[in-house]
C-alpha cells in the first residue's frame, strides 16, 4: 500500500462536505467527554469492591475503548473506508511488535500480575535487594519508593520472574532477636528474663506467645533466638525496643554477651604454651 | 481561678474559669487541663502499673499545670470554658485471660463478671457539636492477637481478669463491669482460657454511685459441643437496673458483626 500522495489529498479535501468535517469533530469532542464521563463513572462503580489498581486499570479500558470508538466512527464520517485502516493497523502492529518485544512482555507480565495480586499499592514489599512502598503499578512497570525517599522502577517482567515478599500483607508479624551469651551463663535464668522482658512491653502481642530457641554452640558463645509478635506497624519501635531493654537488663544482671574471641591450647593440660622468637629484638638504645 | 464541675462527679462536664487547671487522677492515667487564652493545654501519662483494686478517681478542680513538661494545645474558636470528659469502653476488643484456669462444668449455667479499662475523652464546647480534643486509656494494655491463625484474626487488647462470680466485690471506678452468663449444655468441661470481649459493640452504663456497666453477655454451648448465637442485652444489666446510658457503642451498626465475631469467644 502506497501513502497518498499530495495531490490525492487535495481532491479528498475539496471532494468532502465541510459538514462532514464538522460533524466529525462533533463526535470526536463528544466521544472524548463521554469517555471522561463514563472512565468516571467506572470509577465510582468500582471504588468499594475493588482494589486502587483494578479500579484504575477499569478506568484506562473505559476510555481507551470509547476513545477507540470514537476515532473510528469519526473517520468514518470523514469518507475513509475502516476495513482498508484495519489492515493497515494489522500489519502495522506486526511491525510494531517485532520493535517492541519488551513493552509487550511488560505489558503481559503486568496483566498476570493484575490477576494474582501479590501486593497493593502502599504495601511495603521486597523484591529482591529492593525494598520499598509501592506507589504505583502500571502497565509496564511498578514503582516503589524506597525508606532513603528513591523512586526505583522496576519492570514487570522482572517482577514476574522475581521472589516479591509482601510485608505488609498481615496485620502482625514476628520479630526474631538473634543473641548470645558467654557459655557460663545460665540458659533457663536468661530464658525466664527474656519472657519477663516481653511481658513488660505493651507493643509484644501476648498471643502469639514468644518464642526461645536455642540455635547453636558457637566458637564464642551459646546462640539464641529469642522472637516476639507485634503489630506491624511496631515492627521498628518493638525491634528497637526490646533489643534496648535486653541489652540493659543483661548488664543489670551481669549476663555477659561475649566478644568472638580465641582460645590458644598447647595440645597436653597443664603445659605452658611454647613460643619462639625468630629473630633479635630490634636495638632502641640508638632512639 | 478553679474549675466547676457540672454534674458533681468526677466525669461529665467542667466549666473552666479562664486560667484555671483540673487534675484527673483515673486508674493509671493522670490528666491535666488548662484553659488559656483561646486554647486548652493538656498533659497525660501513664503510670507503668496498673494501680491495685480499689483506687480511687479523683478530681482536684485547683492544680497546678506541670510547667516542666510541653503540654498538648489544642486551638478553638469557643470561649465558653466548657470541657467534657467522658468515660468510654477502649477502642479495640479485650480478650481477658483468667488468672488461674477457669472451667464450667457440663450443664451448668453460671455468671460471671470480666472488668474492662476504661478510656476517656474529653471534648471541647458548651453544646453540640462537641470539638474532640483527645482519647487515652485509664491502663496501659498490652496488645494480643485472637484467631485461629496468624494469618485470620484480630488484634485485641489483653487483659489479666480474676473472672468474679460476685458482683458486690469492691470494683476500681476506672473499670466497667461484663456481665457473663454462661450455659454448657455440652457433656463436658468448658475450659475458659481467653475470653474476648466486643466492646466495641456494647454500651456503657453509669450507676447512681459511679459504678460503670456494659451489656450482658450471653453465650450458649449446645448438646454438640458448638458455641450457639450469642445474645447481647439491650440495656443496662440487672444489677445496674438504675443505670443511666453514659457511651453508645462505637460501632452502632456493629450488632450483627459482634454475633460472628462471638462465634470464637472461647479459645482452647
Amino acid at each position: 500500500m502506497t501513502p497518498p500522495t499530495w495531490s490525492e489529498i487535495q481532491a479528498w479535501l475539496d471532494a468532502a462536505p465541510w459538514w462532514s468535517i464538522v460533524r466529525a469533530l462533533l463526535i470526536l469532542l463528544g466521544g472524548l467527554i463521554a469517555a471522561r464521563l463514563l472512565a468516571a463513572a467506572a470509577v465510582r462503580a468500582f471504588a468499594q469492591r475493588l482494589d486502587a489498581h483494578r479500579v484504575m486499570i477499569m478506568r484506562r479500558a473505559v476510555m481507551y475503548v470509547v476513545i477507540g470508538l470514537t476515532v473510528a466512527t469519526a473517520l468514518n464520517q470523514l469518507g475513509f473506508n475502516l476495513g482498508v485502516l484495519l489492515g493497515a493497523a494489522g500489519v502495522a502492529s506486526i511491525a510494531i511488535g517485532f520493535a517492541a518485544q519488551t513493552a509487550f512482555s511488560n505489558l503481559i507480565s503486568g496483566l498476570f500480575l493484575v490477576g494474582e495480586r501479590p501486593f497493593g499499592v502502599g504495601d511495603l514489599v521486597r523484591i529482591g535487594a529492593t525494598t520499598g512502598v509501592v506507589l504505583s503499578i502500571d502497565l509496564l512497570s511498578v514503582k516503589l519508593r524506597t525508606p532513603d525517599n528513591l523512586l526505583v522502577r522496576i519492570p514487570n517482567e522482572t517482577l514476574l520472574k522475581s521472589e516479591i515478599t509482601n510485608l505488609s500483607r498481615f496485620p502482625i508479624r514476628r520479630i526474631d532477636l538473634p543473641l548470645r551469651i558467654a557459655y557460663k551463663e545460665d540458659i533457663a535464668r536468661v530464658r525466664a528474663l527474656l519472657f519477663e522482658l516481653a511481658d513488660a512491653n505493651p507493643m509484644c502481642l501476648e498471643e502469639p506467645k514468644p518464642l526461645f530457641m536455642i540455635t547453636g554452640f558457637g566458637a564464642s558463645a551459646v546462640d539464641l533466638q529469642f522472637s516476639v509478635w507485634g503489630r506491624r506497624e511496631n515492627f521498628l519501635d518493638l525491634k528497637n525496643a526490646m533489643l534496648e531493654a535486653i541489652k540493659n537488663r543483661f548488664d543489670a544482671e551481669g549476663i555477659e554477651i561475649p566478644f568472638p574471641h580465641v582460645s590458644l591450647d598447647p595440645g597436653r593440660a597443664g603445659q605452658p604454651l611454647a613460643v619462639r622468637l625468630t629473630g633479635a629484638p630490634a636495638d632502641r638504645s640508638a632512639d | 481561678m478553679s474549675v466547676r464541675s457540672l454534674d458533681g462527679r468526677w466525669f461529665g462536664t467542667f466549666e473552666f474559669a479562664p486560667g484555671a487547671c483540673g487534675r484527673w487522677q483515673v486508674g493509671a492515667l493522670t490528666l491535666v487541663v488548662e484553659r488559656a487564652a483561646g486554647e486548652w493545654r493538656v498533659w497525660h501519662a501513664l503510670a507503668p502499673a496498673d494501680p491495685a483494686d480499689g483506687g480511687a478517681a479523683r478530681f482536684d478542680a485547683d492544680a497546678a499545670p506541670p510547667r516542666d513538661q510541653p503540654p498538648l494545645r489544642y486551638v478553638v474558636a469557643d470561649r465558653s470554658g466548657a470541657l467534657r470528659l467522658s468515660p468510654l469502653l477502649p477502642d479495640r476488643s479485650v480478650v481477658a485471660r483468667p488468672l488461674s484456669p477457669v472451667y464450667v462444668p457440663a450443664g451448668e449455667t453460671v455468671r460471671l463478671y470480666v472488668s474492662v479499662p476504661l478510656w476517656l475523652r474529653l471534648e471541647a464546647g458548651a453544646q453540640a457539636p462537641y470539638r474532640r480534643l483527645l482519647e487515652v486509656g485509664c491502663m496501659q494494655l498490652s496488645d494480643t492477637w485472637f484467631g485461629p491463625d496468624t494469618i485470620s484474626g484480630e488484634l485485641c487488647y489483653a487483659l489479666r481478669s480474676r473472672c468474679r462470680l460476685d458482683p458486690g466485690s469492691a470494683r476500681p471506678p476506672y473499670r466497667a463491669v461484663t456481665p457473663l452468663v454462661i450455659h454448657n449444655r455440652f457433656r463436658e468441661c468448658l475450659a475458659l482460657e481467653r475470653v474476648k470481649v466486643p466492646v466495641r459493640q456494647l454500651s456503657l452504663y453509669a450507676e447512681p454511685h459511679g459504678q460503670l456497666w456494659t451489656n450482658e453477655l450471653a453465650l450458649e454451648r449446645t448438646e454438640d459441643g458448638d458455641l450457639a448465637g450469642l445474645r447481647v442485652g439491650a440495656a443496662a444489666p440487672a444489677e445496674a437496673a438504675a443505670a443511666t446510658l453514659v457511651a453508645a457503642p462505637r460501632d452502632r451498626n456493629g450488632r450483627k458483626g459482634a454475633m460472628h465475631a462471638f462465634s470464637a469467644l472461647f479459645q482452647s
